[in-house]
This record gives structure tokens, sequence and C-alpha cells, in this order.
């Protein structure tokens, strides 16, 4: 009973090891990524001879925000979700938002405390963005990861009644 | 053998959950794409980008890059300032229009109500902006005069920065014009700066742009 105990306590100590490496992951993912895609966006549209629409700054920030979720939030948190999910088999679907959390707090404080970002309801837009980008790619990384694994266990009662059958 | 391990293991690859993934990704950069798209045609005149709002009617080139923003302030008023810059040449152009009140905010502030007063307190405000920066800055007053701006006879001065700014190490003039009228108690102030090296291919692009402007005061 004792060691059973001690077991699952250590594994669980092993687990929040992993998600919070995993929210690291994510983390640096999203701040290398964010340091080159919304320049390279605004270099994509000066290529594309259509530079001049920053100007029209609502619309635009539209279409930044829409590359940026897809290029940095969803990416960033698709490797955390796949380091996590490696890892840590069991209880998916409750481990793999931790880590879209900690990369999501990381870089808000990264942004605020140390970029000075003001606090202002663009931040708060800006949280919601990022955090359902993550979660979105950390749990598709997360079962992306085990797939086979998930696949194997609900074909295996079904294989083993057809051959008890037989 | 090993074309065979490759194809197995791309379909391994593409699992469910990864390609949901890649189809967010890309709807993400298609809708992206799409807006900005949509942004530019909803807004092309030939070849320039067409802009309109409750101050003012302008166009610019699609290369350009350019920013407004409108401050909004209930006790001096409310103004709306646009910059653009152009990408090949060194060209600044600094556009702000102030209401009624944030005119008479402006006024009673310098004590100035003439535009000719105004010019020449944005000339000597910007020339202290840029000494404490740069002390070797000098400046050369080199015309005054009138000139046409949405119907309106407008003041204007052009001076130059002698060692205004620093480029490799090397420091280099600009020309400084700014125009000021006003028009139903409303101030206009357009401002431009220029490599004195390239003023003329500067000069008539600004030219153009001040011509096709429309400030509705």
């Amino acid at each position: 009973m004792k060691t059973e105990l001690s077991e699952s306590s250590s594994l669980k100590r092993g687990n929040l090891v992993h998600i919070a490496i995993a929210g690291a992951i994510g983390f640096g993912i999203t701040v290398l990524l964010f340091a080159m895609v919304p320049d390279g966006f605004m270099q994509l549209l000066f290529n594309l001879n259509m530079g001049g629409i920053i100007f029209f700054i609502d619309l635009y920030q539209v279409a930044r925000n829409l590359f940026i979720f897809g290029l940095v939030y969803l990416t960033g948190g698709f490797c955390s979700g796949i380091y996590a999910g490696y890892n840590m088999y069991s209880n998916l679907k409750k481990t793999l938002f931790i880590p879209a959390v900690i990369n999501t707090v990381g870089f808000l404080l990264l942004v605020t405390l140390i970029d000075n970002y003001p606090v202002t309801m663009g931040l708060v837009y800006l949280l919601l963005i990022q955090l359902t980008g993550n979660t979105i790619g950390s749990y598709l990384g997360g079962y992306a990861i085990n797939w086979g694994e998930l696949h194997k266990e609900t074909e295996t009662p079904e294989k083993l009644s057809l051959k008890t059958r037989k | 053998m090993l074309l065979q391990f490759s194809f197995r293991w791309l379909r391994s690859l593409f699992v469910p959950p990864v390609i949901i993934f890649l189809v967010l990704m890309l709807g993400s950069i298609l809708g992206s794409f799409g807006t900005a798209y949509y942004t530019f045609t909803s807004h092309i005149r030939g070849d320039l980008l067409w802009f309109e709002n409750q101050y003012v009617e302008l166009e610019f080139p699609r290369n350009w890059y350019g920013s407004s923003e409108e401050y909004l302030n209930s006790t001096y008023g409310n103004t709306f300032s646009a910059v653009f810059v152009a990408p090949n040449v060194f060209l600044y152009i600094g556009l702000t229009i102030y209401d009624e009140k944030a005119t008479q905010t402006y006024t009673q502030m310098y004590n100035i109500s003439d535009a000719h007063s105004m010019v020449q307190f944005q000339i000597d405000k910007t020339y202290s902006i840029i000494f404490p920066s740069n002390s070797n800055v000098t400046l050369v007053p080199l015309e005054n005069g009138t000139i046409s701006v949405s119907g309106y006879n407008a003041d204007y001065s052009i001076c130059l920065f002698e060692n205004g700014y620093t480029e490799n190490d090397v420091q280099k003039n600009v020309t400084y014009m700014v125009i000021f009228y006003v028009d139903k108690q409303q101030i206009v102030q357009i401002a431009f700066w220029g490599d004195e090296d390239e003023f003329e291919r500067s000069y008539s692009i600004f030219e153009t742009f001040l011509y096709q402007m429309k400030v509705k005061t």
C-alpha cells in the first residue's frame, strides 16, 4: 500500500515537472516565433506592394492577429503538447491545458513587465487569442503524439471479443 | 523498400490531430491574407490607397508606411494625426487636425492665434527637440510663403537642419517644411521632412500628396 502511494505521488511530481517543461518549451517557441513572425508579416506585405494597408489599422490588426494565431500561438501550443503528450500518457484531457496556461501567463508577464506593454483591452484580447491558440495547439500536439496508442486502445476490446467468438 | 518505409512513416505522421493542426494553421494564414487583400482591394483607387474619415480625405501610394490616431479628450479637445513614411526615399509627412476645442487649447496654451506665428513656433519647437540629442545641428531658414492646401491659403516655412541626422556615421542635412492654416476655428498642421540631397524628388511626391488631400473643416 505504501509503495503504491509513493509511486503515485512520484508520478504526479514527475508529471508536474513535465508539464512545467512543456509550458517552458511552448513559451520559448512562442517568444522565438513572436520575434520573427509579426515583422515577417509586415515585410511580406511590403514585398507584395501592399504595405500601405497598415494605415487601416483595425483591419490590419485582424489580419496580423490571424497570422500570429496560426503561426505563433498554435505552433507554440502544438510543440508543448507534443512534449507533454510524449511524456505523460495518462489524464491528457486535464493536463494538456496547463502548459498552455503557463505559456500564456509567461508571455503576458514578459510583455507587461519587461516590454512595458500597457495593460489595456488590447492586451486582454491578445491574452484570449493566445490562450485559445495555445490550448488548441497543446491538445492537438498531445493527442497527435499519442494517436497510435489511443487508437489501439479503442480497437483492442473488439478484436479480443472477435477472437473469443472464433 | 526504403520508399515504402518513408510512405508508411508519412502516413503515420498524418494522424487526424496533425491534419487539424495543419488545416487550422493554413486557415489562419489564408484568413489573414484574405483580410489583408480585402482591405487592399476595398481602398485601392488606381495605383493609390484611399482613406476617408470625418477629418480628412487623402490618397497615398500603396507601398507607403502609414499610421493614424484619433486622440479624444473631452477637456482639451480632439485631434486627428496621421504620419506617412516612403520606403524608397527619405520622406516623412505628418498631419494633425485639431477640432475647435483643441484649437482653443492650443492658442491659449501657446498664446498664438495666427498661422504665421504657429509656423515659427513649430520650427523653434522642433529645433529645441532635436538640439539636446544632437548639439551639432544648425537651423537655417530658407523660405517663407503661402501655399494652397485643400482650397485654403496656408502659411508655410521651409528650413534646413544642418547635420540634422546621422546615417552610417555621416551627418546629413534635413529639409523641414511646416504648413499651418486655421479654418472655422480648426488648426490644420502639416509637416514634411526630406533629405537635402533628394529634396526635389521627395518634395514633388509631397506636392502630389498635398494636392490630392482634402481636409474637412
